[in-house]
């Protein structure tokens, strides 16, 4: 599969825009918008850690730093990140 | 007792966005004490938000053939365009303590300092959650804010005239974004101080009206005009080359 982008406005918050590559692993992945991520490095560190992952493991990971970092995200959600890399990986 | 500094000045937009990182790590470090920065972009200049991909959200054709300064904030948040003769900027450097833990909560607080600088002037703002602020339902002010562990940033704009045109010409902001807000032009959504009262109004009024305005919201007992420090004005040297790098910019 090649490189998509999907944009997204979050109903009352941000825009959401990912661009991705994922065929059977994600090879690319850049996450951007007009959102407030506090830290602001959560994105990418979640970015760095999901490179060379099946979506599910993907996933995962995700869940698994959003836990541990704690991040405050303000005009986007998590869920709304795992719905745009579900839409474009699944 | 609250003491804070006051600082007034100018420059182009990497200055600006250099001298707000230094106060921060200066104010992280409590270097400096807690410091309001009232500031113009001269010339007039575009800051894109953190997480904003610049090819997506600026015409760079336009800024390059016209030569107005862009750089990345490190503060997300939408892209902005900074009208040397239309905006006034702000930012608030202070312990996270002083002003709310909760993050929400402190950009109302600092919010609210340009609520009461509008009421001052005769507008009648609202503040829309989480970092805009409204006269008759349009745009007047945008704000964004980074945090480091005990300190924040938070920098905003004022539009009193500035030239909607220009934001039009120098700003692609996301189909999507237009469609949710029901308007076609950015211009349709923001508004500034003229319009809306009918008449100018001094530059200098604007500003008194800030400082009151923060004044209140902050609980600031004595605000003490100043400069940089020595050391603020050194590390903003040094950040400025970050501001007008490519690397930085194109980040995203």
């Amino acid at each position: 599969m090649s490189k998509r982008t999907i944009t997204k406005r979050i109903p009352g918050g941000k825009t959401l825009q990912i661009d991705i590559d994922c065929g059977e692993r994600i090879n690319y992945i850049l996450i951007s918008g007009d959102f407030f991520s506090y830290p602001e490095d959560f994105i990418d560190k979640l970015q760095e850690a999901i490179i060379g992952k099946h979506i599910s493991e993907a996933i995962e990971t995700i869940y698994l730093l959003y836990e541990k970092t704690k991040p405050e995200l303000l005009g986007i959600t998590i869920d709304d990140i795992i719905d745009v890399l579900k839409e474009a990986c699944v | 007792m609250s003491r804070w500094r006051l600082i007034i000045n100018k420059g182009n937009t990497y200055w600006n966005m250099a001298v707000d990182e230094a106060i921060l790590l200066h104010r992280e470090k409590n270097l400096v004490p807690n410091t309001l920065r009232i500031y113009i972009f001269e010339p007039s200049g575009v800051t894109i938000g953190y997480f904003q991909k610049a090819r997506e959200v600026l015409n760079l054709d336009y800024l390059l053939q016209n030569k107005i300064d862009f750089t990345r904030r490190i503060t997300g948040g939408g892209a902005v365009y900074h009208d040397s003769e239309g905006e006034i900027t702000y930012s608030v450097i202070a312990d996270i303590e002083d002003i709310s833990r909760n993050i929400v909560e402190s950009y109302k607080i600092i919010c609210m300092g340009l609520i009461y600088a509008l009421r001052k002037i005769g507008l009648k703002a609202v503040y829309k959650p989480v970092n805009d602020i409204l006269v008759n339902n349009k745009k007047i002010s945008g704000n964004a804010q980074t945090r480091k562990k005990k300190s924040l940033l938070q920098h905003g704009t004022l539009m009193y005239n500035t030239n909607l045109d220009m934001i039009e010409n120098t700003l692609r902001p996301p189909k999507v974004k237009l469609e949710n807000h029901g308007v076609t032009k950015v211009s349709d959504r923001v508004t500034t101080i003229y319009r809306e009262l009918g008449r100018k109004i001094s530059i200098d009024e604007i500003i008194n009206a800030l400082i009151q305005g923060f004044r209140k919201a902050l609980n600031i007992d004595e605000l003490v005009p100043s400069d940089l420090s020595v050391s603020e004005r050194r590390l903003a040297e040094k950040l400025y080359s970050k501001y007008e790098s490519k690397v930085w910019i194109y980040m995203r």
